[in-house]
């Protein structure tokens, strides 16, 4: 990965961000959770194998980004986008998948995800999925700082 | 992924290959070889 723009895409305003990964693949997990850290050292990730066990770890843990894997053979990562958005409306998601091919954005997008990155060959896609997931976290906390502001202002003047 | 291809990128021509990560020996990853090489590299450049 080309070290000067290894942090291109993160803003330090932003802070710590906690990160869940989820893939079946043990592998990719570490190799994911290994990267991601190193191209933003304000990231802590977080890995899960079994999609199915995603609500219950978003209830007991502090979590600021969901990333996901496509397929999966427990349950498919479009499936969880849909679940996760029961609970969590405004959670960032995001596919980070291989899987190409017509549409398949456009799915991914329908089933709540904030956005989609594909997998591409080599080690640059991190610093790209860093950078994605920063700045969906921060645009959250944005919105979340905002419609605290307009609440006071409502009680203040009501 | 568990089908033949290269876990990192999808890759269909995949060999597998022993990775160290986060003091985890996994074996037999498959991965193509530009995935390999590139993995390796940032492996060896902060240990």
């Amino acid at each position: 990965m080309a070290r000067p723009a290894r942090y291109a895409g993160s803003d330090p305003t932003a802070g710590q961000v906690r990160v869940l990964h989820v893939d079946d693949d043990a592998a990719l997990r570490d190799l994911t959770a290994d990267l991601l850290e190193r191209v933003d050292e304000g990231m802590t990730v977080l890995s899960e194998a079994d999609p199915r066990a995603v609500p219950e770890r978003l209830e007991a843990e502090i979590v600021d980004c969901l990333v996901t894997d496509k397929c999966m053979p427990r349950r498919d990562g479009l499936e969880l986008c849909r679940e996760v958005r029961e609970d969590h409306p405004d959670l960032p998601v995001v596919v980070f998948t291989s899987q190409r091919g017509e549409g398949v954005v456009e799915r991914a997008m329908a089933a709540g995800a904030t956005d989609y990155v594909p997998k591409a060959p080599g080690v640059d896609q991190y610093e790209i999925l860093a950078g994605r997931v920063r700045r969906a976290v921060l645009e959250r906390r944005r919105d979340r700082c905002e419609e605290s502001e307009r609440a006071t202002e409502r009680h203040t003047t009501a | 992924m568990g089908d033949g291809r290269c876990i990192n990128c999808g890759d269909p021509d995949a060999e597998p290959y022993d990775l160290l990560v986060r003091s985890t020996s996994h074996e037999e990853v498959l991965l193509c070889g530009t995935c390999h090489e590139a993995i390796q590299r940032e492996m060896a450049e902060e240990g």
